[in-house]
């Protein structure tokens, strides 16, 4: 196990410095100058064409691209992230500062989304094709069919402007949280339920499920103790991935409600070509997911006794 | 059986951690401010981060002062400096320094203080100061700048300079905290999410009536509104702040007041004069007359905006040419300018030809600008105009970065272009010489001419500014003459209050009187 492990995460390096080269040349590659866009994020409209030559120079936009990138993996390799370029601020503070908000509002998303899937899916399959089947399979679809962005509004509106229960936006005391929560959650809530029901409909088909019936054992016991544990496995694995891609911050739902996570961080700056911060977000980002997968090929071990994993 | 208890911890400890983190990060800010008796504190929300690179944002947080203001009517007042004068020869400035001001540190404010303020200013923003030789400390509180040549727009400039603390500042000239000798200093600063201002005790111009200020960052221009009608917020701040298509709403809700003032953009349809079919003057001509700027400006922007009749602005009110230089929506003018210059619709289907060719032109767009402003709209305003004379206009929106690139290729026939400045002869300058912006906000010109270089550059050297003005308004003779642009209108800036708010008085460079702003009772 111990082995497979180190195995994975000596891979990671070399999926790490994949991706920082290709977000590296994709950013260079990008019309216009960015020594421009930089300056005009920097001091506003009234900049001069010096300004611009001189941040050009400061910031080493000047040099050839594999000069800027060969000089930014050393630092990185002797833990130095940069400063970003709009803000001025170490990229690791910058990225660090959001991290909070955004673990918050993942963790958050994730509990209203099995909260909802979990229950839903496990009826659903239970009760195939009844009345509350069918209600949650057609919930389940409104679910995966309604935008982020126009759920967000609409729940600010009826919570937050008729009914004055819970604020408009921002980070702040668990009410804060509720709104973005919710507008995260159902989304993945609705696929999640679908997902669980299928799975579990066909462990409901299992012979062994058959065998715990015929011992007669108790429906409640065959469902949870036996079908769910195995249902399981496929979900672990899409609700793992999905958590890793709230982890890169969920945009949407933090533009909307001025949640300070790492999707605007990422967003701002590449609108103002602040490459610096976003070759920090997207390493970031990608070490997450690499990390979360790992996290998830672990867990099955514990679902299922089956899978182990070994050094050949 | 022992395997299922151990699935029942693990499952337990999950959901204990799952709300253990949320928790967490809720708490610590749920002991939020205790109400008073009308505390002197406001909540303001804008959409952008209030502190950038340089530090908090002196027109919006007030924390950093400049040595000249400019007031509502963009004309320089003192700030930390009480009087300026120019030499016989233009090149020589003396500045005569505020006393008994200090920093937020402590630190006094004086004449070494300016100087490094400045030294460091024009290191960083090189040449927005003017060609600067040297600046020298005559004594305590006078400092004296010196031209290589003579910069009129020089006093305007100062307004982009702040005076900040030695401390504030590293080694590699960057802005570590922002110690500035504001009415208000920064008590603490969340990145992305808020800025908190409170005021400052000593401040040379008295003791500011509010105690505290907020600044949120709030990205999305709805969430902006609503955030206000609930009363989460006391008011929006900002240019862009509140949208044209969002203010009616505002105005119909009576614990809200809407305020609007000139904006410092401006905006105007440029071509490219050096190609057929626009290097004819009468196109062009017809072009202008084929338009509605009045109807523009009500259906794109809602009303929101000044139609213009020159090239310069109204916010420039001394500095725009008196008289009506352009004449708008007269399509039967425009169809008689576009058949003299050979454009005749020869086969009946309502688009003019000329060389047997059908008039089809293409207006490229920004794809940044069309974000900010809405110039889809009015493109197909703009569209729908030039068809009632037998034009096709197509719309093409491209990313900013190869707009800039196909305008320096000169592959870009008709284009919108919005235009800053707060020294009307910079931005006429910037807009019409042809050696094209010294600042970049502007464009590489599509035309170049000999005359309106000649007078664009004595009015930067003439420092007297009836003189001065007298060249721009030659200028804008010629621009009108010979519609090298057609200027669409002046955008106003749009903000709002609860109305419990007090004091405050919008500025077209947004800068926030925070000083003068109180809370009453609701």
């Amino acid at each position: 196990m111990l082995t497979y492990v180190i195995r994975r995460m000596g891979l990671m390096v070399f999926i790490l410095l994949g991706v920082s080269v290709i977000t590296f040349s994709m950013m260079h590659f990008v019309p216009g100058d960015p020594a421009e866009v930089i300056a005009t994020e920097r001091y506003g409209e009234e900049i001069t064409t010096e300004t611009i030559e001189f941040v050009r120079a400061e910031l080493g936009l000047d040099q050839p691209v594999y000069i800027q990138y060969f000089r930014w993996l050393t630092n990185v390799l002797r833990g130095d992230l940069g400063y970003s370029f709009r803000t001025d601020r170490p990229v690791l503070d910058e990225i660090l500062t959001r991290l909070p908000a955004t673990v918050q509002l993942a963790l958050a998303g994730m509990l209203v989304a099995l909260l909802i899937a979990i229950p839903v899916g496990i009826v659903s399959a239970t009760r195939q094709y009844s009345a509350v089947d069918n209600i949650s399979m057609f919930g389940a679809l409104l679910g995966v069919s309604i935008p982020n962005f126009w759920l967000g509004l609409l729940l600010i509106l009826f919570f937050s402007l008729y009914l004055g229960w819970l604020p408009v936006f921002g980070r702040g005391g668990i009410e804060h949280l509720i709104l973005p929560a919710l507008t995260l959650g159902t989304g993945m809530a609705a696929i999640t339920t679908r997902l669980i029901r299928s799975s579990m409909l066909e462990v409901l088909g299992q012979d062994y499920i058959r065998a715990a019936r015929a011992k007669g054992l108790k429906e409640k016991v065959v469902i949870y103790k036996h079908a769910l544990k195995n249902a399981m496995i496929p979900v672990v694995t899409i609700v793992g991935l999905q958590f890793a891609s709230l982890l890169e911050g969920a945009v949407i739902a933090e533009v909307i409600f001025a949640w300070p996570g790492i999707g605007r961080l990422l967003v701002d700056s590449i609108f103002a070509r602040d490459f610096m911060l976003i070759q920090g977000c997207i390493l970031f980002i990608a070490a997450m997911f690499v990390l979360v997968n790992l996290l998830v090929d672990i867990f099955y071990t514990y679902l299922d006794p089956k899978i182990h994993y070994e050094a050949k | 059986m022992r395997m299922n208890k151990k699935i029942k911890t693990i499952s337990l400890a999950i959901c204990l951690v799952f709300l253990g983190v949320v928790l967490a990060g809720c708490a610590g800010q749920q002991a939020e401010e205790a109400k008073v008796e009308v505390p002197q504190e406001v909540i303001a929300g804008l959409g952008r981060d209030p502190v950038g690179a340089r530090g908090a944002h002196p027109y919006l947080t007030r924390v950093f002062e400049q040595l000249v203001i400019l007031d509502a009517e963009m004309k320089p007042r003192p700030g930390l400096a009480t009087s300026w004068e120019v030499s016989e020869d233009g090149l020589t400035w003396t500045i005569r320094l505020r006393e008994g001001v200090k920093f937020h540190d402590g630190t006094p404010f004086n004449a070494e203080m300016a100087k490094f303020s400045l030294d460091w200013g024009t290191r960083v923003r090189p040449g927005l100061l003017g060609p600067v030789d040297r600046i020298e400390i005559v004594n305590d509180y006078i400092i004296k700048v010196i031209h290589s040549e003579p910069y009129a727009p020089f006093v305007r400039s100062l307004f982009f300079f702040v005076m900040i603390s030695p401390a504030a500042i590293d080694e590699e000239d960057r802005v570590i905290e922002s110690i500035g000798t504001g009415p208000f200093k920064v008590e603490d600063h969340q990145p992305g999410d808020k800025l908190v201002l409170i005021r400052n005790e000593d401040y040379w111009g008295g003791i500011p009536r509010l105690e505290r200020v907020t600044l949120r960052y709030i990205p999305d221009p709805t969430t902006r509104v609503m955030a206000l009608e609930a009363g989460e917020i006391d008011m929006i701040i900002d240019t862009g702040g509140i949208l044209p298509e969002q203010a009616p709403v505002l105005e119909a809700n009576p614990e809200i007041e809407v305020m609007t003032i000139h904006g410092v953009v401006h905006h105007h349809i440029g071509f490219d004069t050096t190609t057929p079919p626009f290097d004819d003057v009468r196109v062009r001509k017809a072009i202008s007359y084929a338009i509605d700027t009045e109807s523009l400006v009500r259906y794109a922007l809602e009303g929101y905006g000044t139609v213009m009749r020159t090239s310069v602005p109204p916010l420039h009110k001394d500095w725009m040419h008196p008289e009506t230089l352009f004449e708008f929506n007269d399509q039967d003018r425009a169809r008689e300018l576009l058949q003299e210059a050979g454009w005749v619709d020869t086969n009946g289907d309502g688009i003019v030809e000329g060389d047997r060719e059908e008039f089809r032109v293409t207006m490229h767009l920004a794809g940044g600008w069309v974000g900010r402003w809405p110039y889809k709209t009015i493109a197909e305003v703009m569209q729908a105009d030039l068809r009632e004379v037998g034009i096709i206009m197509d719309i093409e929106v491209v990313d900013t970065g190869l707009w800039r690139e196909m305008m320096e290729r000169g592959d870009v026939e008709m284009t919108l272009i919005p235009i800053a400045g707060i020294s009307p002869r910079s931005a006429v300058r910037d807009t019409f010489h042809s050696e094209g912006g010294m600042t970049v906000a502007t464009n590489p010109p599509f035309f170049s001419h000999p005359r309106i270089d000649e007078l664009t550059e004595a009015a930067m050297k003439e420092t007297d500014d009836a003189k001065a003005q007298r060249l721009l308004f030659k200028v804008q003779e010629i621009v009108a003459e010979e519609v090298l642009m057609i200027p669409l209108f002046e955008e106003v800036m749009i903000n709002a209050v609860r109305d419990n708010i007090r004091g405050y008085k919008l500025h077209p460079w947004f800068i926030v009187n925070w000083e003068d702003i109180y809370v009453v009772a609701p």
